[in-house]
């Protein structure tokens, strides 16, 4: 009969159905795993793992409320140098105009940014890997010397000068992951113990030179060569010296900065080389300048988040081009300083006046790296701690080593109180716009004003008057984090 | 369909009998299945098949037969010496017909314990919308649907009484299209790609809404509870035309029309330039600048140089809709038919936006013999879509520089679009475009388009095993295909800059989805003679869906505009693929039992699994319960003799769980991810805390109901009030940031809304030739939130801050206090007591300043004239007490930003000592904060809007019909969003802007004006 055919064709389809369906019961269809991820624990076991994790770290470095932009541009916009063009793209006003408020975005990301470094700092250094290899033990080194320059930066951003007192609040230290961890602020002396150490152990730890390869067991065996991206030597040295200068602590910050300058192998950059040095984006292993720096490319980066794109505007290839030198400021290059070519001297549509724009990160399609450490600062901490410990002669000769390859012309042989000033006003020079001149007058305690634009003249038209005690210049801990941290204390003012 | 019928009465028929076929059907000409025949004076009779036939053997002098159905008045048909009989049912009781959509089946309305809202077919067709989200607005009480955007096919998003989840993608409704639990909102970007390009997708704006036969809105436990772990924030429940037998009938409609942007108020619009320039002296005075400054900023900006541009008039432009749809359905007792093409497009009134759409549906209902049938759906729809510089989702729009609607406000009216010679102004001086970029170049020469394939499938297979259990396979497909692609010209705009040159962004996503349903119904009649019987379904369900998406982005394109393509570009910097997994399993069963149409009691049962869940709890149960009392059915009641005041009184009650699970994929996992890389090298990192204990978050829901109905249904009134806790929502815990995470997801938080419903339908007039309608509805719900992690601390939740008690969408931010008439600076409360003014932001406190997102209430207010052929009608939709916030509004108002265009507000400034005025002294780039950080930026969101109106001429002269062949025609002019009225009088937009309250400078919105034409034949 045609009837049953097709009952029984149907009876069959039936159990078809709930048969195929069968399999759906069971937990493994409601496995799903990511295509893109691991489980945490499983994720270093090995040379090859950490290398990749190491990676993870330091693309963390290159985020824009980070070293990728928001340090240095505050080094810069927060101090006396510089000001936001009155035709801007509304980025950083507050940070100008010394109006940041406790809810304040930059504040609150770097903030986040710099423990969440840590965070991938310490996945590695606790990861349990045995140091069989001398690859390995540099690789922890790296990761412990990114810890202590993220905790110091920290602490430099978030809390007082160390020098004004090491006993008030800094920040708190983490070495581990922990959920639940609702930790209180060290003392500022408790965080730079701690950053001083992990440089101790990581100098102890490290093995590579900038430029020398170390070997990561496979399959198949791959080779790690350290260009100036990554964490070499004498890189950790230099954060060492900084540290002891932010702390005072003159006889280590010269050992420090010496060692770097006599032992390294690394030389500084030539006046004829300066304009092509900054005009190269990609990480180098010629020893020749840069320490450390924080490297992106094309596939890589965080796209219009960079120093670059705020400089310059679209006309240089870059996007915004918001804040310019102070006439002042760009006076003090003379003719012969090549450092002058380091900007474009123009008019911006919206500007009185002049524009000068910087030009030390001429934008490239794989965008620029942002550099953390040159040789030029380790010969100006030796200048600075030759002063303080009054050996005017040094002071002045590693002042002049580099000056004499930035301006022949210049040659400084000042006495007294004006050797400083004279250290002061060449790092400024040297380093503007990289982030430095902020921290200079924050860590020596400096008053000063901090202009707010520039007219048809190019006079300032108004200046807000800073002090080591106004507020701002120590930023607020993020509202989020007091928020959610019982244990957290909130900066004075705030 | 009488083959059949033939056929069986050949076998059934004896000597002494005759045989009496017929059909039974409503007044409408529906068919009525289930009707009992009885031959009149005894026992003997049988029932009508689903097409509403029936055949009997009948002793040969028989005279009459009496046909009964329930819910229509019985009828005695004259048989004498007739083999062949139709009849026709009154409807007894107009509600009691009616069947409701409700999950994985219908239910007759009259024994529904539920609060199911039916948005009837006539309410989505032929509407100048993109999309049905769009049409959905003021479609039911208690559904909250609010646009921020006028792109065409963007997303409308959609709150089931009131906010019931904490993530704003976690909080929408559930759609089911045919039985399939499908993907819906933006498949491509909105969904965890970590890309994004600024066209947006929408899922139901490749439906075409005239494919819809009706769709219900699924609200309170008893209805949604049978969703299990997806059900929490309602379910939306569409299905689409079906066949229907009989002679094939054909339906064309097409329309046409125009639409109009809808600008922004006076005070929104920018003002032109002698007030830009006079507000620029002023400031510059203001400022301290010198006269040679002034003078020569004045200059340097074009003083005297007479160009005065509009730039919103430049930006928008007159748009135009058009629809075309073709259908025909027929068939017999075996076989029914469906199919259909449409084509639709709307051309926006907004540069650079439009959307093209085509679609077609086949379905095809096949009754293999009594016991066992096969219905078979395709629908396919395919769009492309075109989108303005701004991006997609709550937070969309924003200030890209060649963001019409944005750079409208921001540029100067004396910025010279067009140059000497007619060509379009792209220089970099200060009377070109520096920065932002000419919208008239970008649109003209960057594409940011959106090719969008849908198809969906449903293949249903029904097999009545005996009377009364029947089973029920369905296999569900969903396949959509989404392809963006943004080209940047090299010349003008985002990727102008020389080491770039140009770029093009493509990304390709695909989603395939199953939906698996076995499923049987189970028919009992316990006492049938009192209609007493008991509807029972068990069924299991698995679905999984696979998403996979490629990306690609070059840069360096030859220096032309017309090859947009990547091919032409030279350097790749991103070319990756990725997908996503999420599969759910469950088992569900409900039963319903009735007794006489006065008493129902529902129960329903989920068991569900989920992907999304960790290893601790990945199952949950969920249940409902549901009873209604029919108390005009009672005897007590019928003795009152007040049936011709009240027709209808049924009470309903309920309450059940469900489950919400919209998080990440894979959210729950603690995981270490790739691509984290350095140095063109492999790099990881611990980027998801996870939570291994994760489950669902549940929704518990008590709703009581009244349906009343007045004078024979000329008055029906359905009131609900309902309470919904949502328990262990799935909520990002904070932690402290030095874990170096923002948070976790956790089952900590929750959530409650209360709230109110009612729609009253009226029929003051009701003649033969005119009648009058008028409908009202009012939703009102409260939120708040009842519980939070850490003790019930605070949690900052962007522009607003989760508390307990407070709304979910409180705006927690500085309390404005005016500005202060000596001198003309900006002034703040110091803190919630509002007792203390200060004129420095950073001395204000934040609090709660008692505003919310979320309206108080809104709904609908309706009316409809009939007069002989002629129809008019007018749909109000009302919507009070939230308010919103300018996000840009930072840019336009005050000094601030002294270069940029500025609201007409901002002539209403403080200017000399004494004046009362909301705007301060303007001073040229003052960074005194007046514009940013406090309730200032907020404004009502209070407006009452002409959603629809419409007149309509329906051909009801035989005559004339015949004569031009045709069963029907129906011919509309219609006008939708032509008026709005807001309470505020110092708005700066268009009140409605979404679920969010923000104003992000999205496309704007626009008034349709549409002619229509409807033929059947």
């Amino acid at each position: 009969m045609k009837n049953n055919k097709i009952k029984s064709i149907l009876y069959t389809l039936l159990a078809a159905t709930i048969v195929a369906a069968g399999p759906s019961c069971n937990k493994a269809f409601l496995d799903d795993k990511p295509y893109d991820a691991v489980v945490v624990s499983d994720a270093i076991k090995s040379d090859a793992d950490m290398s990749t994790a190491l990676n993870g770290l330091y693309s963390s470095l290159r985020a824009t409320d980070f070293y990728g932009r928001t340090l240095a541009i505050k080094g810069d916009l927060m101090a006396d140098h510089c000001f936001l063009s009155s035709f801007n793209s509304g980025r950083y006003n507050n940070l100008a105009s010394y109006t940041m408020v406790k809810t304040d975005a930059y504040a609150s990301n770097l903030w986040y940014n710099s423990y969440k470094a840590i965070k991938n700092a310490n996945l590695i250094i606790n990861s349990g890997v045995a140091v069989s290899t001398d690859a390995i033990s540099h690789m922890y080194a790296e990761a412990y010397a990114i810890r202590a320059l993220v905790e110091f930066d920290l602490c430099r951003n978030f809390a007082g000068p160390y020098a004004k007192d090491p006993n008030a609040l800094g920040v708190p230290i983490v070495l581990a992951f922990n959920q639940a961890a609702l930790p209180a602020r060290n003392t500022i002396k408790e965080v730079y113990t701690q950053v001083l150490a992990d440089l101790t152990k990581a100098f102890s730890l490290a093995k590579y030179n900038q430029g020398e390869s170390m070997s990561i067991s496979g399959p198949p065996i791959t080779t790690r060569t350290l260009n100036s991206s990554f964490v070499s030597k004498y890189s950790i040295k230099a954060i060492m010296a900084r540290v002891y200068q932010n702390m005072g602590d003159w006889a280590n910050a010269r050992d420090a900065a010496l060692d770097v300058i006599n032992n390294s192998g690394f030389s500084l950059v030539t006046a004829a080389n300066l304009v092509s040095y900054w005009k190269s984006a990609s990480p180098i292993m010629s020893k020749t300048e840069t320490l450390f720096e924080v490297t992106s490319d094309g596939n890589n980066n965080v796209a219009d988040g960079t120093l670059a794109y705020l400089y310059l505007p679209k006309i240089f290839s870059g996007a915004y081009g918001d804040i310019l030198p102070t006439q002042q400021f760009y006076s003090m290059y003379s003719a012969t300083d090549v450092r002058k070519q380091l900007f474009i001297d123009t008019t911006r549509a919206g500007q009185l006046g002049r524009a000068r724009y910087v030009a030390k990160y001429p934008i490239d399609p794989n965008y620029d790296d942002v550099k953390i450490l040159r040789l030029s600062e380790m010969y100006f901490i030796a200048a600075e701690a030759y002063y303080n410990l009054s050996v005017p002669v040094s002071a002045n000769i590693y002042l002049n080593a580099v000056v004499s390859k930035r301006d022949p012309s210049l040659i400084y042989a000042s006495a007294g109180t004006q050797i400083l000033t004279d250290i002061l006003n060449e790092r400024l020079k040297e380093f503007a716009f990289e982030g430095y001149r902020f921290f200079d007058l924050y860590r020596l305690q400096m008053s000063f004003n901090k202009p707010q634009g520039q007219d048809a003249s190019n006079n300032i038209t108004s200046n807000v008057a800073v002090t080591p005690s106004t507020l701002n210049v120590v930023w607020p801990i993020p509202n989020d984090e007091i928020q959610v941290n019982p244990n957290m204390t909130q900066n004075p003012g705030y | 369909m009488t083959i059949a019928a033939v056929v069986l009465f050949v076998f059934a028929v004896t000597a002494q009998n005759r045989t009496v076929s017929g059909k039974v059907s409503d007044t409408k000409g529906n068919p009525i299945p289930n009707a009992s025949v009885i031959i009149k004076g005894t026992s003997q009779g049988t029932t009508t098949d689903n097409n509403g036939i029936f055949t009997l053997s009948v002793p040969d002098k028989t005279k009459t037969l009496t046909v009964t159905a329930v819910g229509y008045a019985a009828s005695a048909v004259n048989v004498l010496g007739k083999t062949n009989v139709v009849v026709e049912l009154e409807a007894t009781e107009k509600n009691l017909e009616e069947v409701v959509v409700v999950g994985y089946g219908t239910q007759r309305k009259a024994n529904v314990t539920s609060s199911v809202a039916k948005v009837g077919a006539e309410k989505v067709e032929n509407k100048p919308f993109t999309a049905l989200d769009q049409m959905l607005q003021g479609a039911a009480p208690g559904l909250q649907a609010t646009s921020s955007t006028g792109q065409p096919g963007a997303v409308t998003p959609i709150r089931i009484r009131g906010v019931g989840s904490f993530s704003y993608s976690g909080s929408n409704p559930l759609y089911v299209i045919d039985g399939v639990q499908i993907n819906s909102g933006d498949l491509a970007n909105g969904n965890g790609g970590g890309f994004s390009i600024n066209p947006s997708t929408n899922v139901l704006a490749t439906l075409n809404s005239d494919d819809i036969e009706s769709i219900s809105v699924l609200k309170d436990a008893a209805a949604i509870s049978i969703y299990g772990s997806r059900g929490a924030n309602g379910v939306i429940i569409i299905n689409t035309k079906s066949g229907k037998a009989g002679k094939t009938q054909f339906k064309f409609e097409t329309e046409l029309g125009t639409n109009k942007v809808i600008l922004p108020p006076k005070n929104g619009l920018p003002v032109r330039a002698d007030d830009w320039f006079n507000l620029l002296r002023e400031g510059l005075v203001n400022s301290g600048a010198s006269a040679t400054t002034i003078t020569n900023t004045l200059t340097a900006y074009g003083y005297g140089n007479g160009v005065d541009v509009d730039w919103f008039g430049l930006i928008t432009r007159p748009g135009a809709q058009q629809q075309v749809n073709i259908s025909a359905t027929g068939g017999d007792a075996k076989t029914k038919f469906f199919i259909s093409g449409g084509y639709f497009k709307q051309i926006g009134t907004t540069i650079g936006t439009d959307l093209n759409r085509y679609n077609g549906t086949i379905r095809i209902a096949h009754n293999i013999n009594t016991k066992l049938s096969f219905n078979t759906k395709v629908t396919v729809g395919d769009v492309y879509q075109n989108s303005a510089l701004a991006s997609n989702g709550p937070s969309g729009g924003g200030g890209y520089f060649g963001n019409p609607a944005y750079v409208s406000l921001v540029l100067r009216p004396t910025q010279n679009p067009y140059k000497a010679d007619g060509s379009l102004n792209i220089g970099g001086d200060n009377l070109s475009f520096p920065s932002h970029y000419n919208p008239l170049f970008v649109a003209a020469n960057d594409k940011r388009w959106l090719k969008a394939f849908s198809g969906l499938a449903s293949e249903i297979i029904e097999y009545k095993i005996v009377k009364g259990l029947k089973y029920t396979g369905t296999l569900g497909l969903q396949y959509n295909t989404d392809e963006e692609y943004q080209f940047n010209n090299p010349f003008h705009g985002d990727a102008s800059s020389s080491a770039i040159g140009g770029e093009g962004i493509s990304i390709y996503t695909r989603n395939f989805l199953w939906d698996a349903i076995n499923q049987l119904d189970y028919h009992y009649d316990i006492i049938k003679s009192k209609s007493f019987y008991v509807d029972v379904k068990v069924g299991y369900e698995a679905i999984r869906n696979n998403r996979y998406q490629q990306v690609g982005d070059v840069t360096n394109f030859p220096a032309r505009s017309d090859l947009v393509y990547s091919i032409n570009a030279a350097t790749a910097v991103n070319g990756k693929a990725t997908a996503a997994d999420y599969s759910f399993a469950g088992i569900f069963s409900n039963a319903n039992i009735s007794f006489k149409d006065k008493y129902s009691l529902y129960g329903s049962f989920r068991r569900d699994g989920s992907s999304r869940f960790g290893t601790v709890s990945p199952y949950a149960n969920f249940y409902s319960v549901g009873a209604s009392w029919n108390v005009i059915k009672e005897e007590f009641f019928e003795k009152l003799k007040i049936d011709k005041i009240v027709s209808n009184l049924k009470l309903r009650g309920s309450y059940g769980t469900s489950g919400n699970s919209e998080i990440g994929n894979y959210t729950w996992r603690p995981i270490y991810s790739y691509g984290y890389n350095y140095n063109g090298i492999s790099g990881g990192t611990f980027d998801n805390i996870g939570n291994t204990g994760l489950t669902w978050e549940k929704n518990k829901q008590t709703d009581f109901g009244i349906d009343l109905g007045f004078w024979n249904g000329r008055v029906n009134i359905t009131a609900d009030i309902y309470k919904r806790t949502t328990d262990g929502s799935l909520f990002n815990e904070p932690v402290s940031r030095t874990t170096g995470f923002l948070s976790f997801i956790n089952n900590v938080a929750n959530l409650e809304n209360k709230g109110t419903e009612i729609s009253l339908n009226l029929v003051p007039v009701k003649t033969k030739d005119f009648s009058w309608e008028l409908n009202f509805s009012y939703s009102h719900n409260k939120n708040q939130v009842t519980k939070l992690p850490n003790n019930n601390a605070d949690v900052p939740n962007g522009n607003y801050q989760l508390r307990i008690g407070e709304d979910f969408y409180s705006f927690y931010t500085r309390a404005w206090a005016g500005v202060d008439p000596a001198n003309g600076n900006p002034l703040w409360y110091t803190d919630s007591s509002k007792t203390a003014t200060t004129s420095t932001l950073g001395n204000a406190k934040l609090f709660f300043v008692g505003k919310s997102a979320t309206p108080k209430y809104f709904g609908t207010l309706g009316t409809t004239i009939n007069y002989k052929d002629f129809t008019l009608s007018a749909d109000f939709y009302y919507n009070y007490g939230n308010y919103f916030q300018e996000a840009y509004y930072r840019f336009f108002m005050d000094g601030f930003s002294g270069t940029r265009g500025k609201y007409t507000y901002v002539l209403t400034r403080w200017q000399k000592p004494g004046d009362i005025t909301d705007v301060p002294k303007y001073v040229y780039n003052s960074v005194n904060n007046s514009y940013t950080g406090s309730d200032r930026l907020l404004f009502k969101g209070d407006y009452i809007r002409l959603r629809n109106v419409q007149i309509g001429y329906r051909m009801s002269n035989k005559e004339v019909l015949s004569k031009l062949h045709i069963n029907g025609l129906y011919f509309y002019a219609r006008g939708t969003n032509l008026w709005t009225h807001t309470a505020a009088k110092n708005l700066l937009s268009d009140p409605e802007q979404g679920i969010l309250g923000v104003n992000n400078q999205q496309v704007l919105p626009q008034q349709s004006t549409t002619f229509g034409l409807n033929i059947t034949f």
